[in-house]
């Protein structure tokens, strides 16, 4: 034990006088120029050449984030449009049917109408002839009346071959018209 | 093999400053991170919408920036001091991965010397840049601290009246002692593993012989997967111990009590 110790001291006294700071080659004087040294290398680095990797970093990390943002609302956005395209859809939808439900029952009221139309018109047309057949049958009748008359007046005439009063020739007629009408 | 140093050593000086070989590689490691971020910035301003086509060098430090930049915005909820401390933080994973992966270039290490000294040695191998690491974390979460919770408030993370609340002073006392097992623990956590790292791949290629050209490769991306986690690592804590100390005061300050209790849900 007393050997190793006397070892050690021995070492750090042969070295030189300055104990063991100078056994381990510490040295004020290097020490403060080192320390000039480090000073004036963060000083050259923070003053001149980290800023612009900074700026570029944070340019980076802005970049990305922003990036991240416009995708995260473009798929918003997507999202809401196909909303809006299937809403559009179905209203779209509702009112076709809708309109064709309309024309639907407009083509039936319309069938509707016009059968009744057709119909009124037939029975229009119909009665208007019946109106103009009957017109004509008394017409007929009127002038086969009167045709009749003439020609039982020329007859009796020609047989009677004497001309009796005209009045009284016709009272006898109308008188025996009469009583054929019956 | 001229022995494995545990210190970087000095090459010259310039105004009693000595120049370690350390120094020389991480002012190309600088060189580098400056370099390869302007590039990537360059590319990125001519990008309206940042979804053009990129080279893979802008592609990795695109994803890395965002990624680190997202893991801050989960781990403290306070936007306005999650912006403040991303340039911060993501500048950490940035030196530390490329300062990681200058130490396992082929001319780094004894391959070229100077005088009987490497020329370049990784500048993570070397406790000067851990431990300023280290210790700007922890003032800045001090600053910040301070900043969101006012000084007193701050002060009272630590100092806390031991006759109205001993429990709670004894661990404010602790809390103090953390601060600073954190500090070691961040610069020394570094510092072995790209040790560590080197010496592996000098005792692998010494060990390999004339196999070594087939075995190293293995275990250079080795190297680079360990660069990387080492990197996030020291990103993540340096970002854990900021959001620990600006959700620390929430018990006092209504606005910061929502906060905490939202943080104590993702925890959950």
């Amino acid at each position: 034990m007393q050997e190793i110790l006397t070892l050690l001291a021995n070492a750090a006294t042969s070295e030189a006088s300055g104990g063991i700071f100078e056994s381990l080659g510490i040295d004020w004087k290097i020490l403060i120029l080192q320390t000039i040294a480090f000073g004036l290398l963060v000083f050259i680095l923070a003053k001149w050449i980290y800023p612009p990797i900074l700026a570029m970093l944070d340019r980076r990390d802005k970049l990305i984030n922003d990036s991240v943002k416009a995708a995260k609302e473009a798929t918003k956005r997507s999202e809401q449009a196909a909303e809006e395209i299937a809403a559009q859809l179905k209203t779209a939808r509702d009112e076709a049917n809708e309109i064709v439900d309309a024309a639907r029952e407009q083509s039936t009221q319309m069938l509707l109408d016009s059968e009744k139309d057709a119909e009124r018109r037939a029975e229009a047309m119909v009665s208007a002839a019946k109106a103009q057949l009957d017109r004509d049958v008394e017409a007929a009748r009127t002038m086969l009346r009167d045709e009749t008359a003439s020609l039982v007046a020329l007859a009796t005439e020609k047989v009677v071959s004497q001309k009796v009063d005209n009045a009284a020739d016709k009272k006898i007629i109308s008188k025996a018209i009469k009583e054929s009408a019956k | 093999m001229h022995g494995i140093s545990i210190k970087a050593e000095p090459l010259f000086e310039i105004f009693g400053v000595t120049i370690t070989n350390s120094i020389l590689l991480g002012i190309l490691g600088i060189v580098i991170v400056i370099g390869w971020l302007a590039f990537t910035a360059h590319a990125v301003k001519k990008d309206r919408d940042g979804l053009a086509r990129k080279g893979f060098f802008t592609r990795l430090a695109l994803w890395c920036f965002e990624g680190l930049y997202k893991t801050i915005h989960d781990v403290i909820p306070n936007k306005k001091v999650a912006r403040q401390v991303a340039p911060f933080a993501i500048t950490i994973f940035f030196i530390v991965a490329i300062q990681y992966y200058t130490g396992v270039l082929p001319f780094v290490g004894e391959a070229v010397t100077w005088g009987e000294h490497a020329l370049f040695r990784s500048q993570a191998a070397d406790l000067n840049f851990t431990v300023m690491l280290a210790i700007i974390t922890i003032i800045a979460v001090q600053v910040w601290a301070i900043k969101v919770l006012g000084s007193k408030a701050n002060f009272e993370r630590y100092f806390i009246n031991p006759i109205k609340d001993p429990i709670g002073s004894f661990s404010g006392l602790l809390e103090i002692i953390a601060e600073f097992s954190r500090l070691i623990a961040l610069a020394m956590r570094l510092f072995g593993n790209v040790f560590a790292g080197e010496v592996l791949l000098i005792v692998v290629a010494y060990l390999g012989q004339y196999a070594s050209p087939a075995i190293l490769p293995l275990f250079y991306i080795f190297e680079l997967f360990i660069g990387g986690i080492q990197a996030y690592v020291f990103f993540m804590l340096a970002t854990v111990f900021v959001g620990l100390a600006v959700e620390h005061g929430g018990h006092h300050e209504p606005d910061h009590s929502a906060e905490a209790k939202r943080m104590s849900e993702i925890t959950t």
